[in-house]
């Protein structure tokens, strides 16, 4: 017979159990109807006839148990008939019920939560076709590293070359995201808007299908061809209101008008910010040059080549250049490495963490169903010996005793998932503005694959102890046994372990959760070197000028254009700050605390030997408006900031690190640096004044070297008021729209707001461990005071016969407190050790603080102790307040 | 002659069901009866053992039953042999009488 038959068989018969059951009674009675018959034709008595008959026929019921056993339902029926008996069992005790399935559903919720992260951001392949085969080629620094990025992309000189040369590639395409953006005008409000530049082949080398459009043609990678832009969905729809005719039209950036090619799919997000895709030739730069590392390179594997083979060849295509070109390439080596989302690689260690703590969450959620149903056990004792007594196998018994914690469990997961779900809406508001990808997470496919599976491990976990230790059990003394039950010294030992772990798995993430905070505390004490309160900014930025028209500027002509610029900024920002309630304006190119790499240079000092290109050190280069230090406050330590003067003169203001590094006599004013290319000839700029360092990146990031420079357009407006800085947010904006440049304003915030979404991350995480290890103390102490409790309702016979003898509430006290105090010391040792193991894979999320920080190992504990105590207490008390005469009495 | 009450082999009373049943559809009593008579007392199934030997033999599809009346007019089940049990009882008998044969062997061995 096949499967599908035997299926349909049981599955008709579970669903007609009651019909079977009547149909079995039927045929049995029939057969003892006949032989009664049969006595009387034998001449017997009606009665005489029915007895022999019977005896004849042998045990009716035991019969009956073996056609069920025949049939092969017989196990769906049982687990049936358990799933009923197990939810009756649960409905009569509520309150044991409610608290189990909180529980589990408080672990089982948390493991789901944090899987369905991990399912969007690190398990979910790019959105491209084929991404496994996708690799991501960079330059890396061989001797020098520059803090921070280590890594870069490769120059387009090499870029170009390389994708004519390999073979263990079917195809190389190359970006560049390095843009002040454009001014897009024509159509509507004037929009400052990002662009990103893309080699032709590299949309159809991820695979992208167009919404509108097509993609850039070889045309677009010639200089001086064809000028084509292809659209984000999120500026097609703003913009363009998603209509596909908007594809053919032609945009005005910069002035200079732009045939649009294509829209991009929504999901496409390869350079998040860029609102729009230029063909490689627009990029603002050499093609053949082998000096910047602007071409970030995506790369698709032949089929079966490795990593190894792909890491192989690029090695040897950079020996090649490294011969050819060997000033520009003297430090550099090449990675090859698998193409992934950069935001996902960020979140990788919080999120792996987070699934560690959860884990334990749920382990601890599932000892304390298991001290429960020990507990419950001990009660139901004389039932499951009954049973035992009555012929229900033991295996039998431990399936009911199975199906009861899968119930618990099952039902705790329904509840899991709707607290997950919860979960989700507030981390979804929680969730810091790059760790979008959250948000797309949910419970669907794979997340309730793996809940389902969860409950189902958590109903094993927690049933198997309680479901054999309760067949062990010998029958005799139970039945025999007077009293209720008195639990055993071994199911005392088991509930001891089970809370020492409890408490050990829940010291790790507390301990973990401790350092976390110590680390953001450390880190918000960290001083930015400016005063953040008070300092509203907004981006208004002027249009570049294009490359090809700065290269064949003068000197001269640079400078008039750059003072030009200057002084338009001066005239912008006295209006500002003529506002009333605004204290101080400046600029500055590109605001401290930034995410990424906007602007920095390798640079020379006059007078010392110069350095192979690749070893030069780097400095941050901003230019900043004339207010700009006394806005920020940020102090000015030897020399003097900008006047207007230096918009003519090549001046510059470094930071104190800086100075301090290359200069220890303190003797660097007066000196001379470049940061231009030293052929044909150096641009020296002379040190005029050095300020006090400021974070220009997280405020966990290495000190950096910043030069200033003066002249020119300083995009970012830094307005420092007296009172509310938002509250000046539209009187700033209209000064600006007044002052005739046409200029789009936007990235409006605070420093405030500046300097917390800068930390955002770090918080984030350190709230959700913060949070989880609150759920893995309170379980943990919940386990503890579960069991307390439990011990001294077991032993209030023995407490009365204590009083009775004279002991005294403070005596009791001391036992029961005693105990538990035992147990969480045990636990709190284990636990200390666990973690000392264990939190060195903390790694990147601390600051500041060691893994094994003492303050964190010491305090945490203790906090432990007295939460764990205060559980004591409650059933101490209660032990302290038996009254003999009511003890004895009971049972 | 003292019927044989012992258990008989699994195998053998799921042949004498079959082989019963062969010969025409009949319920649990009547294929009691019937290998009682045929095997003129000699042998005895329990219904302890036959009810269960029924509902196993149907749930391998080798009998089929069928609620019906008996001859005094009461529902009874009646099982009658499937095609495939017809099969199965041609192999059981075979087998049977192999086995019969060879113990007869062995024992004659044994006495001489």
């Amino acid at each position: 017979m096949s499967l599908l038959t035997k299926l349909g068989i049981w599955a008709r018969d579970l669903f007609r159990v009651k019909q079977s059951e009547r149909e079995l009674d039927a045929e049995l009675r029939f057969d003892v109807a006949q032989r009664v018959e049969a006595n009387v034709r034998a001449g017997m008595s009606r009665e005489e006839a029915e007895l022999s008959a019977r005896r004849e026929f042998g045990g009716v019921e035991l019969t009956k148990e073996e056609c069920r056993d025949a049939n092969g339902a017989r196990w769906l029926q049982d687990v049936w008939q358990d799933v009923r008996f197990g939810a009756r069992m649960l409905r009569k005790n509520p309150g044991f019920t409610a608290v189990a399935v909180l529980t589990l559903a408080l672990g089982i919720g948390a493991t789901t939560a944090i899987f369905s992260v991990i399912n969007t951001v690190l398990l979910r392949p790019l959105p491209y076709a084929d991404a496994a085969n996708l690799v991501l080629i960079q330059n890396t620094y061989a001797s020098a590293t520059v803090a921070n990025f280590p890594k870069v992309g490769l120059s387009p000189g090499d870029f170009f070359d390389w994708r004519g040369r390999v073979r263990e590639f079917s195809d190389m395409g190359a970006y560049s995201n390095v843009s002040g953006g454009f001014n897009l005008t024509g159509m509507g409000d004037l929009q400052r808007v990002s662009a990103a530049y893309a080699s032709s082949n590299l949309l159809s080398l991820l695979g992208v299908h167009f919404i509108a459009g097509r993609n850039f043609g070889p045309e677009d990678e010639k200089v001086g061809g064809a000028r084509s832009i292809i659209l984000s969905h999120r500026l097609w729809q703003s913009r363009f209101s998603a209509d596909p005719g908007a594809v053919g039209r032609i945009v005005n950036l910069d002035g200079a008008g732009y045939t649009i090619a294509g829209v991009l799919p929504a999901d496409f997000s390869l350079v998040r910010g860029a609102d729009l895709w230029m063909g490689i030739s627009q990029f603002d730069d050499d093609l053949a040059s082998r000096v910047h590392h602007d071409f970030t390179t995506v790369a698709r594997l032949k089929p079966g080549v490795t990593l190894a083979q792909a890491q192989q060849e690029i090695e040897t295509l950079n020996h090649q250049a490294l011969r050819d070109f060997p000033d520009t390439h003297k430090n550099f080596g090449v990675s090859v490495e698998q193409l992934q989302d950069p935001a996902s690689a960020k979140m990788r260690a919080p999120l792996l963490v987070l699934m560690g703590v959860v884990l334990f969450v749920l382990l601890i959620a599932c000892a304390n169903i298991v001290n429960l149903l020990l507990a419950r056990n001990a009660v139901r004792r004389r039932e499951t010996a009954l049973r035992a007594a009555l012929g229900a196998s033991s295996s039998r018994l431990v399936r009911q005793q199975l199906t009861e914690s899968m119930l618990l469990a099952f039902v705790g997961g329904i509840l899991g998932l709707a607290l997950a779900w919860i979960g989700f809406q507030i981390l979804a508001r929680l969730a810091p503005p790059d760790l979008a990808s959250v948000k797309a997470a949910g419970l669907h496919g794979w997340v309730l694959a793996f809940a389902f599976g969860i409950c189902f491990l958590s109903g094993i976990i927690s049933g198997v102890v309680p479901a054999f230790r309760s067949v062990k059990t010998d029958l005799n003394s139970v039945l025999k046994e007077e009293s209720k039950s008195s639990s055993s010294g071994s199911s005392q030992r088991l509930q001891g372990v089970l809370v020492v772990s409890q408490i050990a798995l829940a010291l790790i993430p507390l301990i973990s959760a401790g350092l976390l905070i110590r680390s953001f505390r450390r880190l918000m004490s960290v001083d930015p070197g400016f005063r953040t309160d008070h300092v509203l900014t907004m981006e208004a930025p002027q249009p570049d000028i294009p490359f090809a028209v700065a290269n064949k500027m003068t000197v001269a002509q640079f400078l008039k254009l750059s003072r030009r610029q200057a002084l338009e900024f001066e005239q912008t920002a006295a209006r500002i700050q003529s506002l009333p309630g605004v204290l101080r304006v400046g600029g500055i190119t590109v605001l401290p605390l930034a995410s990424e790499l906007r602007s920095a240079s390798r640079f020379v000092i006059e007078g010392r030997p110069i350095p192979d290109a690749g070893v030069r050190p780097v400095a941050q280069t901003r230019t900043a408006s004339l207010d700009y230090f006394a806005a920020m406050q940020i102090p000015l330590v030897e020399g003097r900031v900008f006047s207007p003067t230096d918009w003519t003169e090549t001046n510059a203001v470094i930071n104190e690190t800086m100075a301090r590094r290359f200069w220890p006599k303190g003797d660097a004013l007066g000196k001379r640096v470049n940061v231009c290319s030293l052929d044909p000839q150096p641009c020296w700029s002379s040190i005029i004044g050095i300020v006090g360092d400021v974070s220009q990146f997280n405020l966990d990031a290495a000190p950096t070297f910043d030069i200033y420079y003066s002249g020119g357009w300083p995009r970012y407006f830094v307005i420092r008021t007296a009172a509310n800085p938002a509250m000046l947010t539209a009187a700033a904006i209209a000064e600006i729209h007044k002052s005739n440049l046409e200029l789009p304003v936007a990235q409006i915030q605070t420093l405030d707001d500046l300097l917390s979404s800068s930390v955002a991350p770090r918080q984030f995480s350190m709230l959700l461990l913060t949070i989880f290890a609150g759920i893995a103390l309170l379980l943990a102490v919940g386990g503890v005071y579960g069991v307390m409790s439990y011990a001294v309702s077991q032993r209030t016979r023995e407490i009365g016969v204590r009083v009775a003898l004279g002991a005294q509430q403070r005596d009791v006290l001391r036992i029961v407190i005693g105990r538990g105090a035992r147990l969480t010391l045990a636990g709190i040792v284990v636990g200390l050790a666990a973690s000392f193991a264990v939190t060195r894979y903390l790694g990147s999320l601390l600051y500041q603080v060691r893994p094994t920080d003492p303050v964190t190992f010491l305090g945490v504990p203790i906090l432990f102790v007295l939460v764990a105590l205060l559980a004591c207490w409650i059933p101490a008390r209660r032990a302290a307040r038996v009254d003999p005469i009511t003890a004895l009495r009971t049972d | 002659m003292n019927p044989i009450k012992t258990d008989l082999l699994q195998g053998t009373l799921d042949l004498l069901i079959l082989k019963t049943v062969a010969l025409g559809p009949q319920h649990g009593y009547g294929i009691s009866l019937r290998i009682q008579q045929i095997s003129r007392d000699a042998l005895q199934v329990r219904q302890g053992s036959l009810y269960p030997a029924l509902h196993r033999l149907e749930r391998r599809g080798w009998i089929a039953a069928e609620w019906g009346d008996s001859e005094n007019n009461r529902r009874a089940k009646f099982y009658k042999i499937t095609r495939t049990g017809r099969r199965q009882l041609e192999v059981e008998e075979t087998n049977w009488e192999r086995l019969a044969v060879a113990i007869a062997q062995v024992l004659k061995t044994v006495e001489s």
